[in-house]
């Protein structure tokens, strides 16, 4: 299976399953009580076709040469992808319960260490450190934007 | 002319209180360095920078984003020149011929060409804007809901049909933006839609979350290949930054003549600057008399796609400025600004708000100003910035992506939308699906369908509204045209090959 196949059948899916979503909204009260679905039922046609289209088009080149295969096995690469995105939802998740200061610390204390080793230690403090207590104060202060603070202790 | 020159005037009076010059100075300078950096053009750069000037006024604001995205634009070629890495798309070009130049020990000639040609291109174009934009939003004015339907039909078409790859996949993203655009609540019947009962996607997805999600979180999981890559070797002791009488004499006309093709490139929809900057270089080559030492340091193959790209860059905001529809991704971050500050870009931002409009436009004259001072005098100092190795910024511009979301309204929900599309973005990234369709798309989806209903509302439901007039129909074939045009290419290239 290519990343074409892939995004042929993701879009197909997307196209159809919108456009289900689109015809069974609720009717408008007032006015034409389809305005609401119109545009959305355009849009999902037209994502359902693309989708048509485009595994039309990897098939009449499939049969020409072969496409590269997508390969499931997570590299090195994805393997830290996957590692940053988890860590980002656990800042996300934190964001707010334990305040800015301290969860952005960690979250940029443990993704530095990720690519810097432990013997970069001294920078990657410094940097999480420095950029945490910096933005806090930059919004707080300066902006008046005031971010979550911890819970306990008030800043 | 009057009104053309007392509005200037106008704008000049706003643009050079010393708070905005110290606003657009502070812009450039961090505009140059963000676009500088490898992996993060000026898209990222205005939308990382936006929520610095959240308090500052929408004058203030408008300046400052003015200034980094124009100091963004000078900035991207100096990572070309000296570590052969284009800072952002747009300097690819300048890869060309000024890593050679300075790989034969000519960095300051290139970084001073290139810095001139930027500042020529984006000079003479802002002066062309100042003539330009009124007339057209004049004209603009005079548009039906069924007209600006279809001019962004057409804005949108000619954005994915652009895409270099495959044009159906430009579609996608196209579609898929659109759909993002209607999540939330229906404004006009009261309807939720595609919300999941999720609540805080009742008020629609923030297009700002969409932007910094792509380009913030997106670039940086696409660039991890990069950042386990040691410190890069800079250069950083320079002569004078200066260039000599021989290279002004072969680049004064191919700056020239680069810069009218990167601004009509700008303007038009979708083309944007890395394409200015490529047909700019092209065309050079075909008209020098010597092309084999292009690609080995021929100066005015610096000096041409540096010219066309700041003149594409200003080009560019025409559109996005007078009608409302943005024509890259860029600009339409800059929209996204513009509308963060409650300010609806279109022909009728100049006639309610003249001062900003204005005071954005005069500010640009500054802002070159203060963009060549940058990139020339203090040029030596900042390149320092490129020894930053990946594995330091990255996590930081992950900092900054956060702490951007949030500020835009204080919502938790809004940090876990922006990780989703920062995986979409990369997964677009593998497909080769392009992004910037889908920001479009995100950011004029909703005004797109007012339109629609709009016009249908005025016909009472009669389709023929959507080609009942000689605009309309203009704008269909020129739809038509946009689409298919590419694809004959294709079809005609096949069949050479074959």
């Amino acid at each position: 299976m290519t990343i074409n196949v892939v995004t042929g059948i993701l879009s197909l899916l997307i196209g159809i399953g919108y456009s289900y979503m689109a015809w069974t909204l609720p009717r408008a009260t007032v006015g034409n009580p389809i305005a609401p679905s119109i545009f959305p039922l355009i849009l999902g046609g037209g994502m359902t076709l693309m989708g048509i289209l485009l595994l039309i088009q990897e098939k009449a080149q499939a049969s020409k040469h072969e496409g590269k295969a997508v390969s499931f096995t997570l590299t090195q690469y994805g393997k830290s992808i996957a590692l940053v995105t988890l860590l980002c939802v656990l800042y996300a998740f934190f964001f707010e319960k334990v305040g800015y200061l301290l969860s952005t610390f960690l979250f940029l204390f443990v993704v530095l260490y990720m690519f810097n080793g432990k013997e970069r230690w001294k920078s990657i403090l410094g940097i999480s450190l420095g950029f945490s207590v910096g933005v806090y104060i930059l919004f707080g202060e300066v902006l008046s934007i005031q971010l979550p603070r911890m819970p306990f202790l008030g800043f | 002319m009057d009104v053309i020159l007392s509005n200037l005037l106008l704008g000049l009076q706003v643009a050079l209180q010393p708070i905005n010059i110290f606003w657009v100075a502070l812009g450039g300078l961090l505009g140059t360095i963000i676009g500088m950096l490898p992996g993060l053009g000026p898209a990222t750069g205005v939308a990382v920078l936006l929520p610095l000037t959240f308090t500052m006024g929408p004058v203030g604001a408008l300046i400052t984003m003015a200034g980094v995205y124009y100091g963004a634009m000078f900035g991207g070629s100096r990572s070309s020149i000296l570590i052969n890495t284009p800072g952002d798309g747009a300097a690819i070009a300048a890869t060309f011929d000024g890593y050679p130049l300075a790989m034969k020990g000519r960095a300051e000639a290139a970084l001073a060409i290139s810095a001139i040609a930027s500042f020529i291109g984006g000079m003479i174009s802002t002066i062309v804007m100042i003539f330009t934009a009124v007339p057209v939003a004049r004209f603009a004015i005079k548009f039906g809901p069924a007209e600006y339907f279809l001019l962004m039909v057409f804005a949108l078409s000619a954005t994915a049909a652009m895409a270099k790859t495959n044009v159906v996949k430009g579609f996608i993203s196209l579609f898929l933006g659109l759909m993002v655009s209607t999540v939330g609540l229906d404004a006009q019947s009261g309807v939720s839609r595609f919300t999941f009962g999720i609540l805080e996607l009742q008020g629609g997805i923030d297009f700002l979350i969409i932007i910094l999600g792509i380009y913030a979180l997106g670039e940086v999981f696409k660039s991890f290949r990069m950042i386990h890559e040691g410190s890069r070797k800079v250069q950083t002791k320079f002569g004078p930054i200066w260039i000599t009488k021989e290279d002004w004499k072969r680049c004064w006309l191919p700056i020239l003549r680069s810069t009218p093709l990167g601004f009509f490139v700008g303007v038009l929809p979708g083309a944007g600057g890395t394409m200015a900057a490529l047909m700019a270089y092209n065309n050079e080559k075909n008209l020098s008399k010597k092309p084999e030492e292009f690609g080995k340091g021929a100066i005015e193959g610096l000096a041409a796609p540096e010219a066309a790209n700041n003149a594409a860059s200003v080009g560019a905001l025409i559109p996005m400025m007078t009608l409302g529809i943005p024509g890259s991704g860029t600009t339409a971050v800059m929209m996204g600004a513009l509308l963060m500050l409650g300010l609806q870009p279109g022909p009728l931002l100049f006639e309610k708000h003249p001062d900003i409009a204005w005071g954005m436009i005069a500010s640009m004259i500054i802002g070159n100003i203060v963009c060549i001072i940058i990139n020339m005098p203090l040029a030596k100092m900042l390149v320092r910035v490129l020894a930053i190795p990946a594995r330091y910024l990255f996590p930081i511009v992950l900092g900054l992506a956060f702490i951007g979301t949030y500020a835009i309204n204080n919502s938790v929900a809004d940090l876990f939308i922006m990780i989703v599309f920062g995986l979409i973005g990369l997964f677009m990234e593998k497909a080769d699906i392009p992004t910037s369709p889908m920001i479009l798309a995100g950011i004029v989806g909703g005004m797109m369908e007012q339109s629609f209903r709009q016009a249908r509302l005025i016909s009472g439901g009669d389709w023929s509204i959507f080609w009942g007039s000689p605009i309309c129909i203009t704008l269909i074939v020129l739809t038509i045209a946009s689409i298919t045009w590419p694809i004959l290419k294709e079809m005609k290239r096949k069949r050479a090959g074959s």
